[in-house]
């Protein structure tokens, strides 16, 4: 879970987390690639005008167990959750919500093997229960990171057809487009997930979400890509400022710093992200004595 | 086949093959499988199935080695054994190169008797005697295969002062101290006993093989070569052992700042990597995470089992692409100069393909004579088949080739570049070489335990320069292991270097290969050699295997 924090999954994990989300529209299916696509795409193409025309239906209440385990994923107590979905699936073993809840657990628990046919089941079952726009999401990231980029793709557009303006899914979308290479898509969708993430916390009274963090670093990563090291060095600190213990966005701050030639800032950056990694090897850092000095590191 | 003609002082002789001009059809990358009519049959092994240790899923690698001084590829097959007899496997073997992809093994003849469970093996003429010798990494004790010249080989490990530790890996030879002999560094991985396997552990909540995490690392070896035949180990007094000790599998003994004291870069498994910067005088500083080496683009350790070196983006300095675990990604680090790395893998398309797969052996070669580097990596896994089929990992996997496209790599898939991209196996280690002298990268695939394979190039276009270099002088390494050569066509220019343990576990043919548009005539060459001295060469004609002997 580097590039997603726990945060950016469990906030759309849970039925109704997205409440003051845009208008649900179903919009209209993403129209077909010219040329025959293959079967999971097909089966993406095929899902999602039933799971559009089920945006309205009104689905009954959770039972006891899998509002526990909604609860225990909610908190992050996964050890939890992952007691209380097999529980949920002993006692109901033909539950679409736990099978899928069984999926998130498998993607955040890094099995993205098994949580890729958990996803792809409740595609072909069709939508089953609360929110079933959830499963293109997940899916999308999913292969994300099985490193199918194309049917990411199409996954994750396919819950923004679903759910428009889906600030999460942007995210996806950029981090998509930013291990492709794509920096300025990626820094339209980081954009795009910035200014949605704004909007709701707006609307929530002005509470931050979680996830911004996240979003921040994104645009940090993309403009690094961009090679404009001025707009990264700021997305970076207004990450960090949200949220200081993300080691991985000390360490590409640090890149950052160490190529604009600030050799103070970039010493505390990797202060910082030393002090969050302890215990990764590789000897002791001593700042002081960094053989690469600043004359040749500021690329501008 | 014709022979050019060229000024005697720098050049000793060429085999050119081709008229100019023959190649006008345009580049494509395509390779097919020709290890059933090569000759070349060894199967290696490495464990049983299923493995139960991590000793059994490393396996092994291979070595091209031109043992009989004949001009072409030979090939050493390095061997493991099992656990229940981890001294007494089947055996390494030797094949020599018969011309036209044809290899007859003359293991008995050449006096290999190596039945210890083997695993890196590393060529280089470590006693100037002007023929190429074998280091190969084991179980327990290493071993130094000295070439005698006579095609045949013998066993002076020990002898040579080199000391085994529980379990070495990758090594690289180079002449860390530019004095003229060849200087070895040994990585080793983690103790682990045979006859006490550790608890299994866990990977995303999948019982697995123990290992590295969780088992006592080991220090690295740094060896000086004192003139006489024998080593001395430095690790201490060299400064190598300041670091703490990790989980080692590949090493690189390389300019990596262009000062001509080489450097050493160590692929460290699921750690940090080390970059040693050499300070003269066989004294080494750790430089690893200031330089941005030593972590991927998110500041984690990755597995770092294959390591390729290529001259990516054309600054002349050699950039690192290493290759890693399943659901990580494969790393390419930028070299910016003066030992600062930038990780660039995403911007060159090199991310996502790498997700699903456990790679290894890895090469930046220009399969298709367009005048850029292509890459490749192989791939399998080491948990045992039934745990990944069960979670749907691949046991077996295919390759993964990239044709270079401007500022990007290009996934290939078999449709283009043969039915052997399809083929799913568990590889290891790879050797690249023109096996066959048609001016092109041919490929020599290890495995656990299945049969090593011959992939053979089927360049259908383009122009190609070979270039071998040769030292004379006595008491100087012969190959130039180290130099880096650049090749100037127009306004064009590559740059290739002459680098020891690169690949996985293996070696490769001791050149420096380039590709160059079709219709090229021309082209120029600069030397640097290992210790700096430059030499250049006008107007040297292609296609060519060329031998430039230092003046």
């Amino acid at each position: 879970m580097n590039w997603v924090g726990c945060a950016l999954v469990l906030s759309l994990l849970l039925p109704g987390c997205a409440k003051d989300a845009a208008p649900q529209k179903a919009a209209a299916p993403p129209q077909p690639p010219p040329s025959e696509p293959s079967p999971h795409a097909a089966l993406i193409q095929q899902a999602l005008p039933l799971f559009a025309a089920a945006a309205e239906r009104q689905w009954p209440a959770p039972t006891q167990g899998m509002a526990a385990l909604n609860l225990a994923m909610s908190q992050g107590r996964m050890q939890r959750a992952r007691k209380l979905v097999g529980q949920e699936l002993s006692l109901h073993p033909g539950s679409a919500e736990a099978s899928f809840a069984a999926g998130v657990l498998y993607f955040m628990g890094g099995a993205y093997g098994g949580a890729r046919q958990r996803f792809e089941r409740e595609l072909e079952r069709g939508p089953a229960f609360v929110e079933p726009h959830r499963v293109f999401h997940f899916y999308g990231a999913c292969l994300l990171r099985l490193g199918e980029g194309s049917l990411a793709r199409q996954a994750l557009v396919a819950h923004l057809s679903l759910r428009p303006g889906d600030p999460h899914t942007l995210y996806y979308l950029g981090q998509l487009a930013l291990q492709e290479g794509q920096a300025p898509q990626a820094l339209t969708r980081f954009q795009q997930a910035l200014l949605e993430f704004e909007r709701r916390s707006t609307a929530a009274g002005g509470q931050p979400d979680p996830s911004l963090a996240k979003v921040h670093a994104g645009l940090g990563n993309a403009h690094l890509q961009n090679g404009d090291l001025d707009a990264a060095d700021q997305a970076m600190r207004r990450s960090l400022a949200l949220d200081p213990s993300q080691a991985d966005v000390h360490y590409a701050h640090w890149r950052v710093l160490l190529r604009l030639g600030d050799r103070n800032a970039a010493a505390s950056a990797m202060e910082s992200f030393e002090r969050l990694k302890s215990g990764l090897g590789g000897g002791p850092l001593q700042p002081n004595q960094n053989p690469v000095t600043p004359p040749f590191v500021n690329h501008r | 086949m014709s022979r050019y003609a060229f000024p005697a002082f720098f050049l000793l002789w060429t085999y050119a093959c081709g008229a100019p001009g023959d190649d006008a059809q345009s580049a494509s990358i395509h390779f097919t499988d020709v290890t059933q009519e090569s000759g070349l049959h060894a199967h290696q092994i490495s464990g049983v199935d299923p493995p139960t240790m991590l000793l059994e899923s490393i396996s092994t690698g291979i070595a091209l080695i031109d043992f009989d001084q004949d001009g072409d590829c030979d090939v050493f097959v390095p061997n493991g054994a099992t656990i229940a007899q981890p001294n007494l496997g089947p055996g390494c073997s030797l094949f020599e190169n018969l011309g036209d992809l044809r290899f007859r093994d003359v293991s008995a003849q050449a006096g290999i008797d190596l039945t210890r469970w083997c695993y890196g093996a590393t060529v280089g003429d470590y006693d100037n005697d002007g023929f190429d010798d074998i280091f190969v990494t084991c179980l327990g004790e290493n071993a130094l295969l000295r070439n005698t010249g006579k095609g045949a080989f013998e066993e002076v490990g020990h002898a040579a002062g080199l000391r085994g530790a529980v379990w070495s890996t990758g090594s690289s030879f180079g002449d860390i101290d530019n004095d003229g002999d060849l200087d070895l560094y040994v990585c080793n991985y983690c103790v682990l006993d045979p006859s006490a396997p550790p608890p299994y552990s866990s990977f995303v909540g999948v019982r697995v093989l123990a290992g590295p995490m969780g088992l006592p690392d080991l220090d690295d070896q740094l060896y000086l070569n004192q003139g006489d035949g024998t080593f001395r180990d430095i690790s201490e007094e060299s400064g190598i052992l300041a670091q703490p000790a990790s989980w080692g599998l590949g090493a690189v003994i390389l300019d990596f700042d262009g000062d001509h004291l080489p450097d050493i870069y160590v692929g460290n498994d699921s750690r940090a990597c080390f970059l040693f910067r050499n300070l003269g005088g066989a004294r080494f500083e750790e430089v690893g995470v200031f330089s941005g080496i030593a972590f991927s683009e998110e500041g984690e350790g990755q597995a770092t089992m294959g390591i390729a070196v290529g001259d990516v983006d054309g600054n002349g300095l050699p950039d690192v692409f290493t290759t890693n675990f399943m659901f990580d990604t494969n790393t390419l680090h930028l070299n910016l100069g003066d030992l600062l790395f930038e990780d660039r893998t995403m911007a060159y398309g090199l991310h996502l393909d790498s997700r699903p797969y456990l790679s290894w052996a890895t090469g930046f070669f220009d399969f298709d004579h367009d005048s850029d580097e292509d890459l490749i990596f192989f791939n399998g896994n080491i948990y045992p088949q039934d745990v990944c089929q069960a979670r749907d990992w691949g046991y077996n996997q295919p390759p993964v080739l990239y044709a270079r496209e401007a500022d990007q790599f290009r996934r290939l898939d078999a449709s283009s570049a043969g039915a052997w991209l399809d083929d799913e196996r568990c590889d290891r280690g790879t050797g690249f070489g023109d096996l066959d002298g048609d001016g092109d990268v041919d490929m020599v695939v290890s495995g656990r335990n299945q049969a090593v394979r011959v992939l053979r190039n089927d360049r259908d276009g383009g122009a190609w320069l070979i270039v071998r270099l040769e030292d004379p002088r006595p008491g100087h390494e012969h190959s130039g292991i180290g130099a880096k050569i650049k090749l100037s066509a127009g306004s064009a220019v590559q740059h290739r270097w002459i680098a020891s343990g690169v690949s996985f576990f293996a070696s490769s043919a001791p050149v420096a290969h380039f590709g160059l548009p079709a219709g090229t005539r021309e082209v120029a060459l600069e030397v640097s050699w290992p210790d700096g001295h430059l030499q250049t060469m006008e107007r040297v004609k292609v296609p060519a295997d060329l031998v430039v002997q230092r003046d």
